[in-house]
């Protein structure tokens, strides 16, 4: 009898990012496949939470050798004064099951409903953020708030802890290892996770709490739609403007525009005359980045094609690259001595020009380990008042009393434009932000300059 | 493997082809010209060896109608070539860079703004550390890739340049691909040396027989359920394995932006990719080779054949140790080491799917786990070392009964081809042999001599007065022989009851 029994018990097992289950069970019929290989079935191991639920709602006996947590337990050291926003999007977060994302703007202490988040699953908990500075960054916290060894995965380390926090291409990497090894996943910048690849940190992945953190969910390329099948809906929203000048620090963006030399403009009309004339002579108009996705893809084909789009990347460079912006930015550097200010471009070389220029300290995508650190070091700690980047620390830092932002030259995208903005909205007494916009005149970057600027008058938590 | 911006392809329809490098003139030209300007750069920086690639890519491109993306491809690969330092400076650069930064934001609290500002901020670090400004903005620049020197370049020529290029280039094409199915007609040791790797790289497959060799389609895990490009990577790294088979087809799924393709590559094509010649992995091979060497050289009329072709049951590949060869008579020998009783029946469960196969499980008393009660018929129990009698014992029953042509001028037949009226006059029996008399009574004088003897100087003796080899085995038993092991050889050893 008690043989019998064992015998009709559904079993389920971990296997590399999925789970086998040895019985067919008719109500999971949408995530469980036949897998004709292992003569079993399986499902993503994402659906884990969705099998047993189902299971223990049918009265299904089953048999769980699934997750395989990392042992321990954590207590918060002290007790961190919550914000309001910060407790109701906890609450709302707890109530949906410890399941979604909480929407709130850079600078407004997302990382504490992380802790707190961790504090109250209280099972192993992997955290997942884009760059090594924030890793980091969650490191350093998470050690502060619960006295515990954090294990880190990134930045050519490799270790695994009751809380462990990775970066987002050692979690991709590491996914089939990761997957049945934490109850909770924190998605720091969750709107990263919906991409192709990593969307298999959270598909591949068993632990049946997660939680997303972002100041910007939507996507571009409509991708976030996902979202909810991978970590849960969105449970809690707060934008830009609700919170500024009370939580965030009180801003202003001022843009300035640049003129070409003479000599710059004859190259920008001569270089805009090529592509514009190959486009014209081939009937293609470029109105979105589908549009210039293609013709890339055309110019791999022939030789004008490949001239046509050197000439459109030049004329970038172009403006992008004035020389005037160099003056303008020597000008706002001289009126703002003495402030913390981040200096913003799209290209490492013109990072490079500033420091070596200006003998400004500089954190590229090619800048070494030690180099990195130390400079951000020191640029927290005041040595340092001016640091040059590209695109690397758009997330990546989290200086409370850095007031002045200046872009030099960046992209059309909105959520870039947040990020960059976020990076001095940190309140801090009597600050006022500011942040300038450096655009060429009469060039392609005064289109993106307006596109990004939308960012402001959107309501999508921003 | 290349960025995926250097990828060409050509698509026809549903299908995909990568655009190959063939060995044309003007390919092999570029080749050398590229091998040429990268040693030449020895011992010069990243940046002057960009600054002369630069230089000849319009010609080269343009002149020889070159594609810039092959260009840039055969780039990527000679780039991984080289092995780059830092340049040698006097101080650590970024504590040289952290002292000027520090200096500037002391003396003008963030940047130096004018060039008399930079001057001073540049001298002050020369004057503390005590070295000159030219070797300050040297340090500051050190940090830069391009300022890397070149200290050496690993040569390869030209053929073999465009030959890596074109596995690359796959490779590649395979990051996208959902699934890989390859057919070809491959042996033991490469079945189980691309299986290994299958299995190393977290991967899955599921085998078919086909007329000519194995089917085996190979994807991931997670496939099943969603078809995920995740196992792209890891696919794209079986093929160096692949290309070097004999005969092959492989046909692949790439992900596109908006439809998938097929990508079909034979050996057809095979000289246009790098061809390995893989080490044997060191493993415990040398004891069953040793084994069938032993055995074949007993000329037992059974050839012991190592690692034979891989066998599919229920889609799972399984090599056998040994196949045993009698004219068209093919038995497989598998010899397992730690094993229960459960594992041997669910080993021969497997194995009686392979339709149509007969097989031989060889397991050491020893080493069992559990009672040896209750083994299946197949299995063969021998103590501590697999003796070739032990092995011949349990072939005997395979052995095709032949209708072996009475022929009474024959020395020694066996009993069951004769009628009893021969036996009696010109025969003796001798176990299951009918022995002429003569050749019998010369047995019957020296065989004591055979004792103490190894099995094949067993074999020799009874050759030198007669008797055949294929029947030595079976005169020695019949005469009350048994073989004792000891370590490498068998000594003969005489039963204490004769027959």
């Amino acid at each position: 009898m008690l043989m019998l029994l064992l015998y009709l018990m559904v079993k389920l097992t971990y296997d590399r990012g999925t789970v086998l289950v040895d019985e067919w069970i008719p109500q999971l019929h949408d995530v469980l496949k036949w897998d004709y290989r292992v003569k079993a079935f399986r499902a993503l191991a994402v659906d884990y939470y969705k099998i047993r639920s189902v299971l223990e709602s049918f009265s299904i006996e089953f048999e769980d050798n699934v997750l395989e947590p990392i042992l321990g337990s954590v207590a918060l050291r002290r007790r961190y004064r919550l914000r309001e926003y910060q407790e109701e999007a906890l609450k709302a977060w707890i109530k949906n099951g410890c399941r979604g994302v909480v929407v709130l703007p850079t600078g407004t202490g997302k990382t504490i409903i992380g802790v707190y988040a961790i504090a109250n699953v209280n099972g192993s908990s992997l955290v997942v953020a884009p760059t090594i500075e924030l890793v980091y960054q969650w490191r350093d916290k998470l050690v502060e708030a619960f006295n515990i060894d954090v294990g880190v995965y990134g930045g050519g380390e490799k270790r695994i802890g009751f809380i462990t926090v990775s970066t987002y291409d050692s979690a991709y990497l590491n996914a089939e290892y990761f997957g049945n090894k934490f109850k909770l996943i924190v998605f720091d910048e969750v709107h990263h996770l919906v991409s192709e690849g990593y969307r298999q940190i959270a598909e591949l992945n068993a632990a049946p709490f997660r939680l997303g953190l972002t100041a910007t969910p939507e996507r571009e390329d409509g991708r976030h739609v996902d979202l909810p099948m991978l970590v849960g809906n969105v449970v809690y929203r707060m934008g830009v403007k609700e919170l500024s000048g009370s939580f965030l620090a009180p801003f202003k963006i001022v843009k300035i525009p640049v003129e070409l030399t003479p000599t710059e403009r004859e190259k920008y009309n001569r270089l805009t005359d090529i592509y514009k004339s190959f486009l014209k002579s081939r009937g293609l108009r470029i109105r979105s980045l589908n549009d210039f996705q293609k013709f890339i893809l055309r110019s791999g084909l022939d030789s004008e094609a490949r001239q046509a789009l050197l000439a459109w990347h030049e004329s970038r460079m172009v403006a992008l690259n004035a020389e005037g912006k160099i003056r303008v930015l020597k000008d706002l550097l001289a009126k703002h001595r003495g402030e913390k200010i981040i200096i913003f471009t799209e290209y490492n070389d013109v990072v490079h020009r500033i420091s070596r220029e200006l003998i400004i300290p500089e954190i590229t995508h090619k800048t070494g380990g030690e180099e990195r650190e130390r400079t951000l070091r020191m640029f927290r700690d005041g040595v340092f008042n001016v640091i040059a980047t590209s695109k690397v620390l758009e997330e990546g830092i989290d200086v409370p009393d850095a007031s002045v932002a200046i872009i030099i030259s960046g992209t059309g995208s909105r959520r870039e434009f947040i990020q960059r903005l976020g990076r001095i909205l940190r309140p801090k007494d009597g600050k006022q932000a500011i942040l300038y916009e450096l655009v060429t005149k009469g060039t392609l970057e005064t289109k993106s300059s307006r596109k990004r600027r939308k960012a402001l008058e959107l309501g999508s938590g921003v | 493997m290349l960025p995926s911006s250097l990828l060409r392809v050509r698509r026809v329809g549903s299908n995909i082809y990568p655009v190959f490098a063939g060995f044309s003139y003007s390919n092999l030209y570029v080749a050398d010209r590229l091998i040429n300007i990268f040693k030449l750069n020895i011992n010069k920086t990243l940046g002057e060896l960009h600054r002369s690639l630069e230089e000849v890519e319009a010609e080269l491109c343009d002149l020889y109608r070159i594609h810039y993306k092959l260009y840039r491809g055969l780039l990527a690969i000679l780039l991984r070539r080289i092995r780059t330092a830092k340049p040698k400076t006097a101080f650590n650069p970024i504590s040289v860079r952290m002292m000027l930064f520090k200096a500037s934001n002391m003396m003008f609290k963030g940047a130096a703004l004018t060039d008399d500002e930079r001057r001073r901020v540049i001298e002050y670090v020369a004057n503390d550390l005590g070295i000159s400004t030219s070797d300050v903005e040297k340090c500051f620049d050190a940090v830069y890739e391009e300022n890397e020197v070149i200290e050496g370049f690993e040569d390869i020529d030209s053929e073999t340049l465009l030959k890596q290029y074109n596995l690359s280039l796959t490779q590649t094409l395979l990051f996208k691909s959902l699934k890989l199915n390859i057919e070809s007609r491959i042996t033991g040791s490469e079945a189980k040396r691309l299986l290994w790797n299958v299995k190393r790289l977290g991967l899955l497959y599921f085998a078919e027989r086909i007329d000519d060799g194995l089917r085996i389609s190979i994807d991931g895990p997670a496939s099943i359920i969603r078809s995920v490009e995740r196992y792209g990577t890891s696919i794209a790294k079986l093929i160096p394995y692949i290309v070097s088979l004999n005969s092959w087809i492989i046909e692949a799924e790439i992900r596109g932006k908006n439809r998938n393709y097929k990508f079909t590559l034979t050996s057809s094509q095979k000289k246009l990719f790098p061809q390995f010649k893989w080490v044997e992995e060191a493993y415990d091979s040398r004891l069953e080779e040793d084994f069938a060497r032993r055995f074949n050289s007993l000329n037992l009329g059974w050839r012991l054949l190592r690692e034979p072709e891989p066998l599919v049951a229920n889609g799972s590949i399984f090599i056998p140790d040994f196949a045993a060869l009698m004219d068209d008579v093919k038995i497989y020998i598998e010899i397992v080491g730690f094993w229960t009783s459960e594992y041997l029946k669910r080993k021969i469960e497997k194995l009686r799917m392979v339709k149509g196969v007969n097989m031989i499980v060889a397991a050491d008393e020893s080493l069992s786990c559990s009672s040896i009660a209750d083994i299946p018929h197949e299995v063969i129990l021998f103590k501590n070392r697999l003796s070739p009698a032990d092995i011949l014992l349990a072939l005997r029953k395979y052995e095709k009964k032949r209708e072996e042509a009475v022929d009474l001028d024959k020395p020694i037949l066996k009993i069951k081809n004769l009628n009893s009226k021969n036996i009696g006059k010109e025969y003796k029996v001798v176990g299951s042999l009918a022995v002429k008399k003569d050749l019998a009574e010369i047995i019957d004088k020296t065989i004591e001599e055979i004792n103490g003897k190894t099995i094949a100087e067993a074999i020799d003796k009874l050759r030198e007065i007669g008797v055949e080899e294929r029947y030595a085995i079976d005169i020695i038993e019949a005469y009350g022989f048994k073989v004792k092991w000891r370590g490498l050889e068998g000594i003969m050893e005489k039963k204490q009851s004769t027959p």
